[in-house]
């Protein structure tokens, strides 16, 4: 099976106000294969989202490698970071829309950003398979939680991304609305054989996923994989 | 109650120590530094404008010889004197009459001033050091006179008197009755006025003397000017004492009034002086306004916070009110410290380009500009705090409650109502409060319209666009709501600063045309009809520039519509020099230059009036008014005995500050030709060519040659002074453009990080979000120039015609010039300003979001 991502002794430490370094994660290894779900598990502060922002080059290790699609990101600048980024989608506990675009701008905008010639028709395509085909004008304020969140999804997947990083997608989110989101999520991944990295403190939500990993310390740790159980 | 109270004080204390903590976050900083430059601008022009107008006003001060005078045919009433003394002022009479000097070789009329101990209250009379000086000789050193006047018996000089008698000093003349010894020759006289009653050469005897002369008798044409001179508020209150005492042929004058050159460029410049500090104001409020703004969306969680903790937002609200306040205060005076330290640091560095001392700065910039600021401060981000009292607690659990924007009628009805409060407080000028009010309201209100519209018309053109230029549009038009304000701002610094700049030109402008290099700097009168032709030729001869020979009938106004002058004019006009002496008639085909006709037609050129028919003539606007003349009106004239009558049938505004001849009334030709008559003639003589000076008065004897150079000079250098401050305050208002152009940009800054934060998580380049911002920034700039445009034209307009009687004419290289450096001064500030927005890692910021 190809690997989508790799790690090799991954790290990332900071300095704290005292001058002391803290090891947030270190020598991390790891490979994701194209395809697969794979759940980031750990408690608050551990440093599932660092490791999440590392992996999708939204941030840069202090040592270690990570391929991204058997391409080097240590060696890369925020421009070259930026441009394979345009493989990835992005899925937020927080949404992360822009308050100002319609919901249709929204999806829009990493296609126009990526040069796609049909951007408003895969857009709204995807708006549609959300279930928001009649909400394509509504600006994200006027939309509910779990709504904002499916646009979201519909920005993710409209760029057809080879790996989709989710961060506590359903943390916003009460527990009926963050049920039908992960069974949309789970439904288009299958559907779109995309590779899932979620983060998450939720072993609910974990064990949709066909792989978890648990970080403790620093360090990462893999769980016996367990059967899938999201059905669409 | 005593609880509700105890917890109002209680508010103080902790706002106090929110400062202090809130001073640490550095959240303040856009706010304090935009209340800081505001206070500072504020004092530095004030501090500037005052003393550069206490210079003006002390240097036209010399031009008349006190800081008040008082014209009057009589004697005034001695207990008037006795007030002004006992009220702390100086007071000297001077009186000055007309009457034939005798020598051994001629007489010659001059111009006879006596002057009392004390004489010139301001400036200083100077003297030629050597008697024995050539008269070319015109660098020669002087001595001022140091106080000292003509003793009794003696007579001072002039030169070109001293030449048309023939004399010398030591040489001795005839004043009526009295013989005097010439022991002086006079260089400069600080109040010479102009006017023909001083063309003649001037003779200066003590005031004692006068009635020895015999020359004055009751009913003699005298003129007494009584100078005052003291601090300015003594001086305000004297004259406020006078006004109701005077009777109608009384006149007081003070600098604005005595010298209309110089008046009215103190006018102006006081004027522009004024507009340009309010313009740095506006510019300084509206980005008090925008930090205020942005410091208040910041501060929502904290109220929020506070709020689920039992203090209710409205108590929060006030807490943070009075945080304003206190930092209003400090940054005041930070400010004001800061701007007269500055001001120091100025003066001194330019101290000697300037032509004149500089009188320390008074109390009052002081009061203004830390009045300024916490008045500006109040008004401008008032509105946007208190709306802080409407955090609703549940912020806390829902983060996208965001806090309404405060009513516009509320942030527009505060901010204007302090700046109609500044405005008039600076200007104590209704009209001027009015018209920039009115003119601020029209193209704010003119410009939100039309930047919408633009905004339309962009979101229509967009789809079309290349992808860049398409988010571009995107953005600007979905962020509307902030971009509204933040291209309205720009627009304002642009109008502004064009409008200064555009005032500044034109002011400068019209001073160069007024008094030109070569204006006239000598009048030749009482020049004969058969001197006529030669006179002019030695003039070409010598190549010197001068104006037409005006042919002069003196005569004076005996009847208005049939009935005597003094009769047919308002009470108070009876008393009117025009009813009381001969006025210069003459006649021409064209209208002079420099005169416009303000009511009816001035006659075709070849227009003769014809034996027997009704002479039209053309009268002076001034003239027109305090005698209350129209059009139709018929007016006699007593010329040499010879009553002539005409009927009024165009009204001229004259320029009186162009130096050239100038006339009230004026006949078309046909009618004046056979009368008694001499010619007038105004030239401008250069170094070299002063030369020809005795010769001329060698070959004309009877012809005065008045020398206005010194008058030239003196004005000059006032408008030097002048142009000076209005450059400074050009500067400044520039650099009060640039910190609102920093505050605009800074206030869409929390939203542009998090937006590339997003894009770039998207897939974005830094690169691809610079040239978005870049086209962002460009739009802004051009449509924020096309505001400026339109509002700088509307309101110089309005200015120019009601405030700066200056000619308006469409300026077109604005019309190119400003979108253009719009787009490039908001292109390099915005992009400048919003540079971290492609620096910061793209996860920190949405994890702070």
């Amino acid at each position: 099976m190809k690997s989508v991502i790799r790690t090799e002794q991954l790290a990332r430490t900071v300095t704290d106000a005292d001058g002391q370094a803290l090891h947030i994660l270190q020598g991390i290894d790891c490979q994701i294969y194209a395809g697969e779900s794979v759940a980031i598990l750990g408690s608050s502060g551990a440093g599932k989202s660092t490791l999440l922002g590392l992996l999708a080059g939204l941030d840069q290790s202090t040592d270690g490698e990570i391929w991204l699609n058997d391409q080097p990101l240590s060696g890369l600048n925020e421009e070259g970071r930026a441009r394979m980024r345009q493989q990835v989608g992005f899925v937020f506990q927080s949404f992360q829309l822009l308050e100002h675009l319609t919901a249709l701008e929204n999806v829009m905008l990493p296609l126009e950003l990526a040069g796609e010639k049909n951007y408003q028709a895969i857009a709204q395509k995807w708006l549609e398979r959300v279930g928001l085909g009649q909400r394509i004008k509504h600006y994200p304020r006027q939309l509910s939680g779990g709504e904002q969140q499916r646009v979201a999804i519909a920005r993710a997947f409209a760029g057809d991304p080879l790996v989709l990083f989710a961060d506590e997608p359903t943390g916003n989110l009460d527990s009926v609305t963050g049920q039908s989101i992960i069974d949309l999520l789970f439904t288009l991944n299958k559907e779109n054989q995309t590779t899932l990295i979620l983060v998450t403190h939720d072993a609910n939500l974990a064990r949709h996923c066909q792989r978890r990993l648990t970080l403790q310390d620093g360090l990462l740790h893999e769980e016996q994989a367990v059967a899938v159980t999201g059905e669409a | 109650m005593t609880q509700r109270i105890k917890h109002k004080v209680a508010r103080w204390p902790m706002a106090f120590k929110l400062l202090a903590r809130e001073w640490r976050s550095g959240d303040l900083n856009l706010l304090f530094i935009a209340l800081v430059l505001a206070v500072m601008t504020v004092a530095l022009t004030g501090f500037i404008a005052d003393r550069l107008q206490r210079g003006m006003e002390q240097q036209a001060a010399q031009l008349m010889g006190g800081d008040l005078v008082l014209r009057s045919p009589r004697e005034i009433d001695a207990q008037w004197l006795q007030e002004a003394r006992d009220r702390g002022l100086q007071a000297v009479p001077t009186l000055e009459f007309a009457s034939m000097v005798a020598g051994d070789s001629g007489f010659q009329l001059s111009a006879v001033k006596a002057v009392a101990s004390g004489y010139p209250l301001k400036g200083g009379l100077e003297l030629e050091k050597d008697p024995r000086t050539q008269l070319q000789d015109v660098s020669a050193d002087y001595a001022d006179s140091a106080g000292k006047l003509p003793a009794s018996g003696e007579v001072w000089v002039d030169r070109r008197l001293l030449t048309a008698l023939n004399a010398a000093i030591g040489g001795e003349v005839e004043i009526g009755q009295k013989l005097f010894t010439i022991t002086r020759i006079i260089h400069k006289e600080p109040d010479r006025s102009g006017g023909f009653m001083s063309l003649n050469p001037r003779s200066l005897i003590n005031f004692s003397d006068v009635a020895e002369t015999g020359v004055v008798q009751p009913g003699s044409r005298v003129r007494f000017r009584y100078m005052f001179a003291g601090d300015l508020p003594a001086i305000d209150a004297f004259k406020d004492w006078l006004a109701p005492r005077l009777k109608p042929s009384h006149r007081l004058l003070d600098i604005r009034e005595d010298r209309p050159s110089v008046g009215s460029a103190l006018d102006r410049a006081q004027r522009y002086l004024q507009l340009a500090s309010i313009g740095a104001v506006i510019l300084s409020g509206v980005a008090v306004a925008m930090a205020a703004g942005r410091f208040a969306r910041r501060r929502q969680d904290t109220v929020a916070v506070m709020a689920s903790f039992g203090f209710a937002a409205p108590v929060m609200g006030g807490i943070y009110l009075r945080l304003l306040l206190l930092l209003g205060i400090a940054a005041a005076l930070c400010g004001a410290l800061l701007g007269f330290i500055l001001q120091m640091i100025g003066t001194y560095m330019v101290a000697d380009l300037l032509p004149v001392h500089l009188p320390p700065a008074g109390w009052q910039p002081w009061g203004l500009s830390v009045g300024t600021g916490i008045l500006l401060l109040m008004g401008f981000a008032g509105a946007p705090l208190r709306q802080l009292r409407n955090v609703s607690p549940l912020r806390v659990f829902r983060r996208d409650l965001e806090l309404a924007s405060p009513s516009s009628v509320m942030v527009y009805g505060l901010a204007l109502f302090a700046l109609v409060v500044m405005i008039y407080w600076y200007s104590a000028d209704a009209r001027l409060t009015l018209w920039l009010t009115l003119g601020l309201v029209a193209v704010m209100g003119l410009s939100a319209i039309l930047t919408l519209g633009l905004f339309r018309l962009l979101k229509l053109v967009g789809p079309k666009l290349p992808m860049r230029p398409r988010l571009a549009v995107r953005s600007l038009y979905s962020h509307k709501q902030t971009a509204l304000p933040q291209v309205m701002a720009f627009g304002l610094v642009l109008m502004v600063v064009a409008l200064v700049a555009l005032i500044r030109n034109d002011l400068l402008a019209s001073w160069q045309q007024q008094l030109p290099q070569t204006a006239p700097n000598y009048f030749a009168i009482n020049i004969q009809p058969f001197e006529r032709q030669d006179f002019a030729a030695r003039l070409d001869q010598a190549a010197v520039k001068r104006s037409p020979l005006y042919p002069i009938v003196r005569g004076r106004l005996s009847g208005i519509n049939g009935q005597p002058a003094r009769d047919a004019v308002p009470d108070n006009a009876k008393e009117d020099n025009a009813l009381h002496r001969e006025l210069n008639l003459t006649w021409r085909s064209d209208l002079p230059e420099d005169n416009q006709i303000i009511s009816g037609r001035w006659w075709r050129d070849d227009f003769r009036v014809q034996p027997g028919a009704m002479i039209p003539l053309s009268l002076e606007a001034g003239m027109a008014e305090r005698l209350n003349l129209g059009l139709g009106d018929t007016l006699s004239f007593d010329l040499a005995g010879q009553i002539v009558t005409g009927e009024v049938t165009n009204i001229r505004q004259v320029n009186w500050d162009n130096f050239q001849p100038n006339f009230y009334v004026i006949a078309p030709p046909g009618v004046l030709e056979n009368m008694p008559q001499t010619l007038l003639a105004s030239f401008f003589l250069s170094d070299e060519q002063r030369r020809i000076v005795p010769d001329l008065v060698k070959a004309f004897p009877a012809v005065s040659l008045l020398d206005i150079s010194q008058i030239l000079a003196q004005v000059r250098q006032i408008l030097v002074q002048v142009t000076l401050a209005i450059e400074v305050m050009l500067g400044f208002t520039l650099l009060s453009g640039l910190v609102l152009l920093l505050a605009a940009v800074k206030n869409s800054l929390d939203e542009r990080l998090r937006e590339g934060a997003l894009y770039r998580t998207l897939g974005a380049s830094g690169a691809m979000i610079r040239s978005i911002q870049r086209y962002e920034f460009v739009l802004l700039g051009v449509v924020a120039g096309l505001l400026a445009l339109m509002g700088s034209e509307l309101t110089a307009y309005l200015l120019y015609r009601n405030l700066f009687d200056l000619d308006y004419s469409l300026s077109f290289t604005h019309w190119l010039v400003l979108p253009l450096s719009g787009a490039v001064i908001i292109t390099l500030a915005g992009l400048w300003g919003t540079r971290f927005v492609v620096r910061q890692p793209p996860l920190q910021v949405l994890r702070a979001g």
